[in-house]
């Protein structure tokens, strides 16, 4: 009778949209994991990490006569003279401009008097090179020495893979000013200008 | 069943394809400038998007943060609109409701300019359309089955081909005057209800499958969708089944009756599915309720979708109300007006307030508005009008062949009698 | 709707009078419908010249081989020199064997100074009106994640008491939603864990651009406007090239510097040391360490991307 071919046909359709369906389901919901199969690449250090330290000895900014900036090594005046014991005692009018906020250290805490004021010294005592102030600082400052040796503190520049080419860091000091270390504020650099973004703090 | 002395198909079809070419092209003052308006209305919409092409996308409203608008919103409206046919050929094939035959082909027709009219929409939405080959499997890369877009491509342009076949073949045996073959068009029109289903749920997939924007990963995005497209769908055929009838096409009540009837249904579903939605995501109060505060209340002064929304549910409201009234589908222009009514509010609903609220806020919580530019509008009123060209085009080719007014003058003699309208489809 | 009298069953129609006018008026209708519609679509032509065929039928990058690709390269050398002016030199670096890309942010030491939004601008030669970078740099409250209380266009000195700076890209996720939902391929997964999008295959239909949890992508909305004397000619053809209108782009983690051994440009910007890069699969890596002695998060965990960038805090 052709009254029973169309259903016959129709239930053929369903069949097969429920088996379309089914195949679909099993493609969606397969796992999206990679598999990562290969020997780990290991760079090899032959490249150096350069340090950039500020060289020479320890000094102070003074105004020559032509107007320019001339450094003054600490002991052309303290070889003879003895610093006072706190930077804020009336009359240290030479180091104009310094602001010592370091919690209660002085000046002796790190500029080594055996030195005649050319070198540092550790917390015992110890004088160490100007050159090697990072030590000092690293003596309080643990956490963030032992973040910067493992490149996670103080940024660097130059190549991840040190088989390839060098690297520079900077120093404590070249970010943190040693007599005043916290870090200062900054303009940050411009906003973004996108489309139909209307410069409104709109949040809150 | 067999014809005697059957002319061949390949000169019929020529034919077929002359005559249509000459119904199109003639008609009366009315429907000159009613074509006219429309083509005048589709270059505009062509020149717009030639300027969108030279120039970039930066003459839209769009942005990093909303990079989705006007184009995608029309899009997802409507392919529910081509969806909407299936709401049709179910009581006309599976429960053998004779008389919704005669309406079904109307539904079709539309079926077919919906999808060009998401096709077109897509297009437009392009940054590159000149690279649309790269979306055609073994001469470009197609993404299948991963991407839900490569699934949108083959439902809709599936869908076309099943509905431009059905009506094709309908069309053109009725022009020889035979009885068309179940084998041809009887299989492809089952698939069509299905792969209706699967074209708006594969669009509505598209979205919620998308863990990035809560707004749309929602399992309800499925059936919401399905609903408001059998609410929106038949409302547009009902209006389009009354002026058929204006031009000489018999119909009697009765579809419209039924499509009603159905409407009084999904109405309320469309309803109750946006109050679930609602509901879920005020009551938990996370920060999913941004997106929808933004909505329906405004987000931190920015409040550019609020009329729209509340003007679309009060629309949808009241049109639901005007459809459950018994007698309602008595009454034309009451029916109308709420055909109307829902209409437009299921476009805004679905489109701008279902696409822009999945982007504000942005995904890192910025608040950044949409405004359709005017090369925006332009192109989306083209593309509407180049829809409507079609269909207007379809109907002129379809209501004369249909009714038995035209007919292949080489074939076999026509059927003694001119046909009655249920034997257009041909015996169950 | 009544039938003019002369339209007969018949596709002959001689003998009916009056359709020679009409037929007149059609043709002439239709002549001007075909001069309109071309008057319309008109700067499609200009737009045309700038394409070339080699463009339009060039294969995607994972199917070309070595000599298309060097090819390739030649001719968006040659093409960039003549728009604008510059000679670049692009190259295609290729992933190194056995090294998985990984990035950690420093919450504790990130001041907002938005140095690495910057040099990601210039590095990748990004379009300078719309100051575009693939970093988008979020003030936030302390004590909350809550990104609605973030602010990304902030512009006074940094860092403010109060709050902390989360510095937002792509995290070059395993499980990476833009991937997904690419039609054409146009977004990959490389070996070496970048995720890269080809500028010359992309179709521009930003469905990535919908699907990416964390603002990460960008659109060409229009042609990238960079002065010559700013372009960057160290390119290559997945990362910094100058990309055309109308196709999606994103960071690369600078692979034309990492593939090389290199630190990313935002990296070397840093001026706190806030970012710390390197190779997942080596053990020594500075990435590895922060990995293995810091508390770290992801962003949107709970969406499943598993991002490989990483935020962690000092303290």
């Amino acid at each position: 009778m052709p009254a029973h071919s169309p259903r016959r046909g129709s239930v053929w359709v369903w069949l097969i949209a429920i088996l379309a369906l089914i195949g679909l389901a099993a493609v969606l919901l397969r796992s999206d994991r990679r598999e990562i199969v290969m020997p780990p690449y290991h760079a090899l250090a032959i490249y150096d990490v350069e340090i950039l330290h500020r060289g020479g000895k320890p000094a102070v900014l003074a105004t020559g006569a032509d107007g320019k900036p001339v450094p003054i090594a600490c002991s052309t005046c303290h070889s003879t003279a003895t610093p006072p014991a706190h930077p804020d005692t009336p009359g240290v009018i030479f180091h104009q401009g310094l602001a010592v906020r370091h919690g209660g250290l002085t000046c002796t805490s790190c500029h080594d008097a055996g030195s005649a004021y050319d070198g540092l010294r550790l917390a015992d005592s110890r004088p160490i090179a100007y050159s090697e102030s990072m030590r000092l600082c690293s003596q309080c400052h643990g956490p963030q020495a032992r973040d910067y040796a493992a490149g996670a503190h103080g940024g660097m520049m130059g190549f991840w893979d040190l088989s390839k080419g060098g690297r520079q860091r900077h120093a404590c000091t070249t970010c943190h000013d040693p007599h005043s270390p916290a870090y200062p504020h900054v303009r940050p650099a411009p906003r973004p200008n996108d489309r139909f973004l209307i410069d409104e703090h709109s949040h809150e | 069943m067999a014809d005697p002395a059957p002319t061949g198909h390949i000169r019929a079809y020529l034919g077929f394809l002359h005559t249509a070419f000459r119904l199109a092209t003639e008609g009366g003052i009315a429907y000159f400038a009613w074509m006219t308006v429309l083509t005048a209305i589709a270059l505009v919409g062509a020149n717009a998007w030639a300027h969108q092409v030279a120039q970039g996308m930066a003459i839209t409203g769009m942005s990093d943060h909303v990079s989705w608008g006007l184009y995608i919103a029309n899009f997802t409206f409507l392919v529910g609109l081509a969806a909407a046919a299936v709401m049709m050929v179910i009581p006309a094939y599976i429960y053998h409701d004779h008389e919704m035959h005669d309406a079904t082909i109307i539904g079709e027709l539309l079926a077919i300019a919906a999808i060009i009219m998401c096709l077109l929409f897509v297009t437009a939405d392009l940054g590159r359309p000149e690279r649309f080959w790269h979306l055609i499997p073994f001469l470009g890369r197609f993404n299948f089955p991963l991407s839900l877009l490569t699934w949108d491509v083959i439902v809709l342009n599936g869908y076309l081909l099943l509905n431009l076949h059905i009506c094709g073949y309908l069309l053109y045996m009725r022009y020889r005057g035979q009885i068309p073959d179940s084998r041809w068009f009887k299989p492809f029109v089952y698939l069509s209800i299905i792969w209706a289903f699967s074209i708006h749920t594969v669009t509505a997939f598209l979205y919620c499958g998308l863990g990035g924007r809560p707004f749309w990963n929602s399992a309800v995005l499925g059936p919401r969708f399905l609903a408001s497209a059998f609410v929106a769908g038949p409302a547009f055929i009902i209006i389009a089944l009354q002026v058929v009838r204006r031009f000489g096409y018999p119909l009697g009540q009765r579809p419209i009756d039924l499509l009603v009837r159905i409407i009084r249904i999904t109405c309320l579903i469309n309803l109750f599915l946006f109050g679930c939605e609602v509901f879920t995501i005020l009551y938990t109060g996370s920060s999913h309720l941004a997106a929808l505060q933004y909505l329906l209340f405004g987000l931190h002064g920015k409040h550019a979708l609020v009329p729209w929304i509340w003007s679309a549910i009060a629309m949808n409201i009241i049109a639901a109300i005007v459809f459950l009234q018994p007698g309602s589908s008595r009454r034309p222009w009451l029916l109308n007006i709420a055909c109307v009514l829902t209409f437009v509010g299921i476009w805004i609903e679905k489109g701008m307030g279902l696409i822009i609220p999945g982007f504000v806020p942005s995904t890192l919580h910025e608040i950044v508005e949409y405004f359709p530019s005017a090369a925006e509008w332009k192109i989306t009123a083209g593309i509407w009008a180049f829809g409507l060209l079609v269909y207007t085009v379809a109907l002129k080719i379809a209501i004369p062949v249909l009714t038995g007014k035209v007919r292949c003058p080489q074939c076999a003699p026509p059927l003694s009698e001119p046909p009655t309208a249920p034997a257009i489809h041909g015996p169950t | 709707m009544s039938e003019h009298p002369c339209e007969c069953g018949n596709d002959d129609s001689s003998g009916c009078s009056g359709t020679t006018r009409r037929n007149l008026l059609k043709a002439a209708g239709a002549t001007l419908g075909a001069g309109a519609f071309a008057a319309a679509i008109a700067p499609l032509t200009t737009w045309a010249k700038d394409i070339s065929l080699d463009q339009f039928l060039q294969q995607h990058y994972r199917e070309m081989d070595e000599d298309d690709l060097a090819f390739v390269l030649d001719r968006l050398e040659r093409e960039t020199k003549a728009k604008h002016g510059v000679d670049v030199d692009i190259t295609a670096p290729k992933p190194i064997p056995g090294v998985q890309f990984g990035y950690a942010l420093n919450l504790s030491i990130c001041i907002g100074c938005r140095r690495c939004a910057e040099a990601c601008h210039e590095e990748n030669n990004h379009d300078r009106a719309s100051h575009n970078s693939y970093i988008r740099v979020l003030e936030m409250d302390q004590g909350s994640f809550d990104m609605a209380k973030g602010n990304a266009t902030y512009d006074h000195p940094v860092p403010q008491p109060g709050k902390f700076y989360m510095p937002v890209q792509c995290q070059h996720c395993e499980n990476a939603p833009c991937v997904k939902v690419c039609p054409v391929e146009a977004t990959w997964h490389e070996d070496d864990g970048i995720v890269v999008v080809d500028y010359d295959w992309c179709i521009g239909c930003r469905y990535c651009e919908a699907a990416c949890p964390y603002h990460a992508r960008r659109f060409n909305w229009q042609e990238p406007q960079i002065p010559p004397e700013d372009i960057n000619p160290v390119q290559s053809y997945l990362s910094n090239r100058i990309r055309p209108q109308g196709v999606m782009e994103k960071c690369t983690f600078c692979l034309h510097k990492t593939r090389n051994g290199e630190l990313p440009a935002c990296l070397e910007a840093c001026p706190t040391g806030a970012r710390v890069f390197g190779n997942l699969l080596d053990p020594e890596s500075e990435i590895r360490w922060v990995l293995a002695n810091k508390r770290i998060y992801v962003l949107k965990e709970e969406l499943g991307t598993r991002p490989r960038f990483f935020y962690f805090f000092d303290k």
